[in-house]
C-alpha cells in the first residue's frame, strides 16, 4: 500500500474523466469490485453505461483505500439509516474496515465523481440536460428556484437548470434521503445564505458538457477548503498502483 | 503547479465524441398516446394491463430516446438509462397524461417496465 492520504479538514471532490474509447490505455481492473457490482455493471444497456458504471466503482474503491488504507478489493459498502424512516437504505457507508470517512459517489455519460469528508457529504454531475427535460423538471423545484430560472436567459437555462438540480441532488445525498425527499421543499438556489442550514454547498467544475455540485454538512463553520483532485483514468487500470497524494492532483481549491 | 495532461486534452477537445447515454432516434412526443380513462375502465383486465403497458413502454423509450420496440421492459429503468432527471421528466409525463404518478424513488427502483406499469394501474385503482 502506497502513502495513505490524510482525512481532508474541508472535503476532497475526486473528478474522473473517461477518455474516447480510442484513448482507453488499459484494462479495467475488474477484480476490485464485488459480485454486486459486476451484476450491475454487466445490466448495463449500453456498453458506455457498464463502463463507467465499472470505472466509477473501482475508483470509489481506489480512492477509498487510499484514506483508510485497506485494498481496494477488501472494501465492504453498507447502507445507513434512512432519516425519512429509520430503515437502512440512507448514505452508502463504508462498513469494513469501519470508519467516520464520509464518502458519496456520482456518475454521468463520461464523469465520475467522488466526495469524501469527515462530516456528511453529497455529490451529483449531470451531463447538461436537453431544453425540454429542463423545462419539465423546472416544475418539480421549489418556488424561488422556479423563479431565478425564469429570469436565465434562454441560451443559459439548461446549464443554469444543471446547476440547481446537482445541488439539490448532492444536497439531497448529504442529507441521506436521496431522492426520496420532495424536490420542492429545500432551497439550493442562487442566495447562499438562503440555503439550508449546517450546510455548504458548491458548485463544482467539471467541463464543458456537465454541471456538478457539493453539499457537506459541516456541524458549525466550515472546517477547510473543497479541494478538486483530477483522478487519473490509468489509476483504475490493472497492474497500476496508483499514487493519489500526489500534489498535482489538485485542480482547484473550492470556497466551502 | 502541473496540471494532468488529460485535463488539459478534455478541455481542448471536440466534444462531439461524447457518448451520449440517450440515442436521439426515438418518436417524437406527439407520438405518445395514453389511453383515456375511458378505454380503460371499460377494458377487461388482460386488456386494461396490456393497454397500460404499452403507453408506460412508449414514454420511457421516448425518455431514454428510443423506439418502444427497442426498449429493454425487462431491466431496471435505472439500467436502460432512466437517471435521476429523466426520471423526474417520466414522472411529470406519467402524471400529465394520467393524472397519477409514483414517487420519484420508486420510479427509479422499479425492477422493470413491467413493474412501472402495474404501479400505474395500481394508483388508478386498478390493482389486483
Amino acid at each position: 500500500m502506497t502513502a495513505k492520504l490524510a482525512p481532508p479538514a474541508g472535503a476532497d471532490v475526486w473528478l474522473l474523466r473517461q477518455p474516447k474509447p480510442d484513448d482507453i490505455t488499459g484494462v479495467l481492473d475488474m477484480e476490485e469490485l464485488d459480485e454486486t457490482e459486476l451484476q450491475r455493471a454487466r445490466a448495463c444497456r449500453r456498453q458506455a453505461g457498464g463502463y463507467l458504471y465499472a470505472a466509477a466503482h473501482i475508483a470509489l474503491r481506489r480512492v477509498l483505500s487510499a484514506y483508510v488504507g485497506e485494498p481496494a478489493r477488501d472494501l465492504v459498502f453498507g447502507r445507513g439509516p434512512c432519516p425519512c424512516c429509520d430503515k437502512q437504505h440512507g448514505r452508502p457507508v463504508l462498513v469494513n474496515p469501519v470508519s467516520d470517512l464520509h464518502f458519496s459517489l456520482s456518475h454521468s455519460s463520461g464523469v465520475v465523481l467522488i466526495g469524501v469528508a469527515q462530516v456528511p457529504i453529497g455529490v451529483d454531475v449531470e451531463k447538461v440536460p436537453s431544453a425540454e427535460t429542463a423545462r419539465v423538471c423546472t416544475q418539480a423545484l421549489h418556488p424561488d428556484e422556479r423563479a431565478e430560472l425564469a429570469e436565465v436567459p434562454e441560451c443559459a437555462g439548461t446549464s443554469a437548470f444543471g446547476r440547481l438540480w446537482t445541488r439539490k441532488e448532492a444536497y439531497l445525498k448529504g442529507l441521506g434521503t436521496g431522492l426520496g425527499r420532495d424536490l420542492s421543499l429545500d432551497y439550493l438556489g442562487w442566495e447562499s445564505d438562503k440555503h439550508p442550514e449546517g450546510w455548504s454547498v458548491v458548485d463544482v467544475p467539471a467541463g464543458p458538457r456537465h454541471t456538478a455540485a457539493a453539499a457537506i454538512g459541516y456541524d458549525g463553520a466550515p472546517q477547510g477548503p473543497v479541494t478538486l483532485r483530477w483522478l487519473p483514468m490509468e489509476s483504475l487500470f490493472s497492474g497500476s498502483r496508483p499514487n493519489l497524494t500526489r500534489r498535482d492532483s489538485v485542480l482547484a481549491e473550492l470556497a466551502a | 503547479m502541473t496540471v494532468d495532461q488529460a485535463v488539459l486534452d478534455w478541455l481542448n477537445t471536440d466534444p462531439d465524441w461524447d457518448l451520449p447515454e440517450t440515442a436521439t432516434d426515438g418518436p417524437l412526443a406527439a407520438d405518445v398516446t395514453a389511453p383515456s380513462a375511458a378505454t380503460l375502465a371499460s377494458a377487461g383486465g388482460t386488456e386494461r394491463a396490456e393497454l397500460m403497458f404499452e403507453y408506460v413502454r412508449a414514454e420511457v423509450a421516448r425518455s431514454v430516446g428510443l423506439t418502444p420496440a427497442a426498449l429493454d421492459t425487462e431491466r431496471t429503468l435505472v439500467s436502460v438509462g432512466v437517471g435521476s432527471m429523466l426520471g423526474c421528466e417520466l414522472q411529470y409525463r406519467l402524471r400529465d397524461a394520467m393524472g397519477v404518478a409514483p414517487e420519484l424513488k420508486e420510479i427509479l427502483m422499479a425492477k422493470d417496465t413491467h413493474a412501472l406499469s402495474g404501479m400505474m394501474l395500481d394508483l388508478l385503482g386498478y390493482g389486483a
